[in-house]
């Protein structure tokens, strides 16, 4: 029977919403990237100039960038892995309270930042605390630690979410089998139950890389006039839409795309076999 | 009424057949069962007539019309289903409902035929309930009034009391036997359990490995099974492995041999001598004899008694000839008096085995 | 120490772990709830006063309406759009499927900023009329859809086929199976895509920023955005900055007060 015929019409509007909006734009972010400043829209010049330029130019953007979001994508899993862990095996009453708790900070980053502000802010509820410890509060607002905490706390859902997958995904006689062979707990942890979830770190650790980069709020406003601006997010926004650079622009957004995509290519190559 | 017919049915999963040219036929009115151990291709077959899943080959025909590529919803079909498959967000009502609305009846017409439906299954009353709400057997109860009401030309059960405990199972067995008198419906029924198909079945076919070994009667399949499986799957037997010493066509009785004993059987035909058999004698056929009595038996031989085990209404034996161990069950008052028997020497004779090819 | 008092040990610092954890997470919106209604008074003593929100503007309003109306249009557009692809997914199978399910995944492998990046320079170019509110529309109903379908696949997994072959079989055809049986079986599981869709457009902030220069559109964050740079952390700015996340956060409640975590789990929940 012509299964094809029920097929197509029920995934065409999902492909022709992903092809219109989603693969075409990307395509042209491509070509836009190779013009000079906002000629494309005009006479396109095409040129290589904006991606020999941009290594000179924004270095330590990218160094930024990379340190924040890669940093918090540990962090998380390393606060992750243990709340995962004991979600799924350990607590049974208010279960689900927690699991709620988990999607608050899906409502976004630029929250996370705002509430983050005031909290050490002069005059704020915690400054007095730090004033009397003798810590002064401007250095811990504007500051990096602080623009990685904010980032941890915004994607700490998705590195748990991963990480909980691969644990539930562990058949729990291995586990046992361990145990009854004679490995200690704590053995049976880190031979038997870590590198089974494995591939959770790794996906955990990705997803939250990945979300980071792209986050513009909590660097702005947490991570203070020298660190903050000078992550790629917000040359991006600036290059393009407040100095019409849209070549620049769009040649670093190809770049992050580029780069993010090599290090979900590199981790699933080195893992092969653990990623299935 | 309808009548049934698929002729040479195939499915096959890649390289892996399910069903392997299946024949069957149903008479009007008739209660046929499929049976045979799991993974065998029964439920596929089923599923087949259902129209559920469409097969690579062959042929189904409700009475005179082909009904081979037509869906589900046009076959008029009653199928239960093993899992519970009442819909767990209507009520009972609208659960019976269901396939009314859709044959497009009026609203008081449906009314009248869920209560009849309902009061068939003895679960007048429940209307309001939602499945939920229900035992198993409730809930299987109310299944078979949901594909009663909407008239079905044929019945199709798989396994539908599998998942219901043992004793609700066996009264259940005999109400879907009432039922099917009553509404005197065709009806093909699958299962694995030997003895709900013996209970309920006018015939049945036994599948195996995607194949029908034999169809019958529950009787005629007892007595006499055609292959060693059907022997082996069919209540328990003892297998021998025989080889012909001699046949009399004047008495038409067979001389087998197997651990140096001679096995004497009634076969109607004559046998290959070249060729092995299996013997297979059911438990219960063999008898612990008088030794004064062995001339009244076809074949009697000494044994000892190894071990003797109690399951309830019998006491079954293992009784050592010669090495072979066969096994003999003991009824009455008399089982008792083995129990304490180990080692013990005794005679024992039959008269009916069955012969079969290998 | 004895097995039990282990054990007991155990579960207690497990919860502390968790409980800890999730004080963190609460920190931001707790801290802005507590800028925007804690009021200082000059002799030092403190009072609640929901004044603050009384000095919103009406501007402000405006846009929470205008984002409203573009969640709600982009959550009907990903149900109709990724709701029929997650049946096809789940129920046939077909030639690269997994290719398939790769294409519609890959908004999630691409960095917000670049996409949105990319969304306007289309819209420049290739979709001019979409300059505009629609083009919010668009632009959140492509990235979120893949929330649409993750739910809805997962919601069809888990729904037993029995039910649909029983309808078959009672005589209902493939379209009055699906409405009448399959739909009300999923329509929970479904439900949770509508909700994180509905949270996550409601606050979307980085493809907005991107988007509202050339289409001249500025949603409710993008207004708590500027009023931070320009405001500092007046009251009125936290209360702002409450509004959208106290609403989200009632959907969220309202919807596992209804139907519980089970359908959100395996599509963002473990």
């Amino acid at each position: 029977m012509g299964r094809r015929w029920v097929t197509l019409p029920l995934v065409t509007p999902a492909i022709a919403l992903q092809s219109l909006f989603f693969f075409l734009p990307l395509f042209m972010i491509l070509i836009v990237s190779f013009t000079i400043r906002d000629s494309f829209f005009f006479s396109p010049i095409y040129t290589f100039d904006n991606y020999v330029k941009m290594f000179r130019i924004y270095r330590i953007d990218f160094q930024n960038t990379f340190f924040l979001a890669g940093t918090a994508g540990v962090i998380d899993i390393i606060i992750g892995y243990p709340f995962a862990y004991i979600l799924l095996r350990k607590v049974t009453r208010f279960a689900d309270v927690f699991r709620a708790i988990l999607i608050i900070p899906l409502f976004g980053e630029l929250y996370i930042a705002y509430g983050l502000l005031y909290l050490i802010l002069p005059g704020g509820p915690v400054s007095r605390l730090l004033d009397a410890l003798g810590i002064s509060p401007l250095d811990v607002l504007y500051s990096a630690p602080m623009a990685i905490f904010g980032m941890s706390l915004y994607t700490l859902p998705f590195a748990v979410y991963n990480i909980g997958i691969s644990l539930q995904g562990i058949d729990r006689s291995y586990e046992e089998a361990a145990r009854c062979l004679g490995a200690s707990r704590l053995k049976t942890f880190m031979r038997v139950t870590l590198p089974l979830s494995l591939p959770g770190i790794i996906t955990g650790w990705l997803t939250s890389f990945g979300w980071n980069l792209g986050t513009l709020a909590i660097p702005v406003l947490l991570g203070g006039p020298i660190l903050g601006t000078r992550v790629l997010s917000n040359q991006i926004w600036t290059t393009s839409l407040v100095t019409s650079d849209f070549g620049m622009g769009a040649a670093i957004g190809v770049m992050v795309v580029a780069i993010t995509m090599v290090v979900f290519y590199v981790v699933v190559k080195l893992s092969r076999g653990v990623l299935v | 009424m309808t009548r049934v017919e698929a002729i040479d049915l195939v499915k096959r999963y890649g390289s892996f057949v399910a069903v392997d040219r299946v024949t069957l036929r149903a008479r009007e009115g008739e209660l046929v069962t499929i049976l045979g151990p799991s993974g065998c291709g029964k439920s596929t077959t089923l599923r087949i007539l259902a129209g559920l899943i469409p097969p690579d080959g062959g042929r189904i025909f409700f009475d005179e019309k082909d009904v081979t590529s037509l869906p589900p919803d046009k076959r008029n079909i009653g199928f239960v289903f093993q899992r519970v498959a009442l819909f767990p967000h209507m009520n009972v009502y609208k659960n019976v409902a269901f396939g009314l609305e859709m044959r497009k009846m009026p609203k008081s017409m449906i009314k009248e035929k869920v209560k009849e439906a309902l009061r068939l299954v003895h679960m007048e009353g429940y209307e309001d309930r939602m499945p939920s709400q229900l035992s198993g057997g409730q809930a299987q109860r109310v299944e078979i009034a949901r594909v009663l009401a909407t008239d079905p030309a044929v019945l199709l059960f798989d396994e539908p009391l599998s998942n219901i405990d043992a004793k609700l199972k066996d009264e259940l067995k005999y109400e879907i036997r009432r039922i099917q008198r009553e509404t005197r419906k065709t009806l093909i029924y699958v299962t694995h359990d030997q003895a709900e198909a013996f209970a309920i079945s006018d015939r049945i076919y036994v599948m195996n490995n995607g194949r029908i070994e034999q169809e019958g009667t529950p009787l005629e399949i007892y007595m006499n099974p055609r292959t060693p499986f059907i022997a082996a799957f069919i209540g328990t037997t003892n297998f021998i492995e025989t080889s012909i010493k001699d046949y009399d066509e004047k008495s038409g009785i067979a001389t087998l041999e197997a651990a140096g004993l001679e096995i004497k059987v009634r076969h109607p035909s004559i046998l290959d001598k070249r060729k092995r058999y299996f013997i297979s004698i059911r438990p219960e056929d063999i008898k612990v004899i008088n030794p004064n009595d062995q001339e009244s038996y076809l074949n009697s031989f000494k044994g000892t008694i190894e071990d003797a085990i109690f399951i309830g209404t019998i006491v079954r034996l293992n009784i050592n000839i010669n090495g072979l161990v066969l096994k003999v069950d003991t009824y009455g008052s008399e089982r008792f008096n083995f129990l304490d028997s180990k080692g013990k020497e005794i005679v024992i004779g039959f008269n009916s085995c069955t012969i079969l090819n290998m | 120490m004895s097995r039990r008092m282990h054990e007991r040990l155990s579960s207690t610092l497990s919860y502390l772990y968790l409980i800890l954890i999730c004080t963190a997470i609460l920190l931001p919106l707790s801290i802005t709830l507590y800028r925007a209604v804690v009021v200082t008074r000059p002799d030092g003593s403190m009072t609640i006063s929901f004044q603050s929100y009384t000095m919103i503007s009406e501007a402000f309003w405006d846009k929470v309406l205008v984002n409203v109306s573009i969640s709600l249009l982009t959550v009907a557009i990903d149900v109709a759009v990724a709701v029929p692809a997650a049946y096809a997914l789940v129920k046939y199978e077909f030639k690269a499927k997994r290719l398939l399910f790769t294409y519609l995944n890959g908004v999630w492998y691409v960095p917000g900023i670049s996409y949105g990046l990319a969304l306007v320079l289309s819209y420049y170019f290739v979709y001019k009329f979409l300059l505009g509110f629609w083009g919010f529309v668009v632009a959140y109903s492509t990235g979120f859809m893949l929330l649409a379908l993750l739910t809805a696949i997962v919601a069809f997994r888990n729904l037993d086929p029995v039910y649909e072959e029983a309808a078959r079989c009672l005589g209902a055809g493939r379209l009055k199976t699906f409405f009448k049986v399959t739909l009300p079986l999923v329509g929970p599981g479904i439900t949770a895509g509508v909700v994180l869709i509905l949270v996550l457009s409601l606050n979307e902030f980085i493809t907005a920023l991107l988007l509202s220069g050339p289409t001249r559109v500025k949603t409710a964050p993008l207004q708590v955005f500027s009023d931070i740079r320009h405001a500092g952390i007046q009251p009125f700015v936290a209360a702002e900055a409450t509004v959208l996340q106290l609403v989200s956060l009632a959907i969220v409640v309202l919807y596992l007060k209804f139907f519980g975590t089970k359908y959100l789990r395996g599509a963002i929940m473990i």
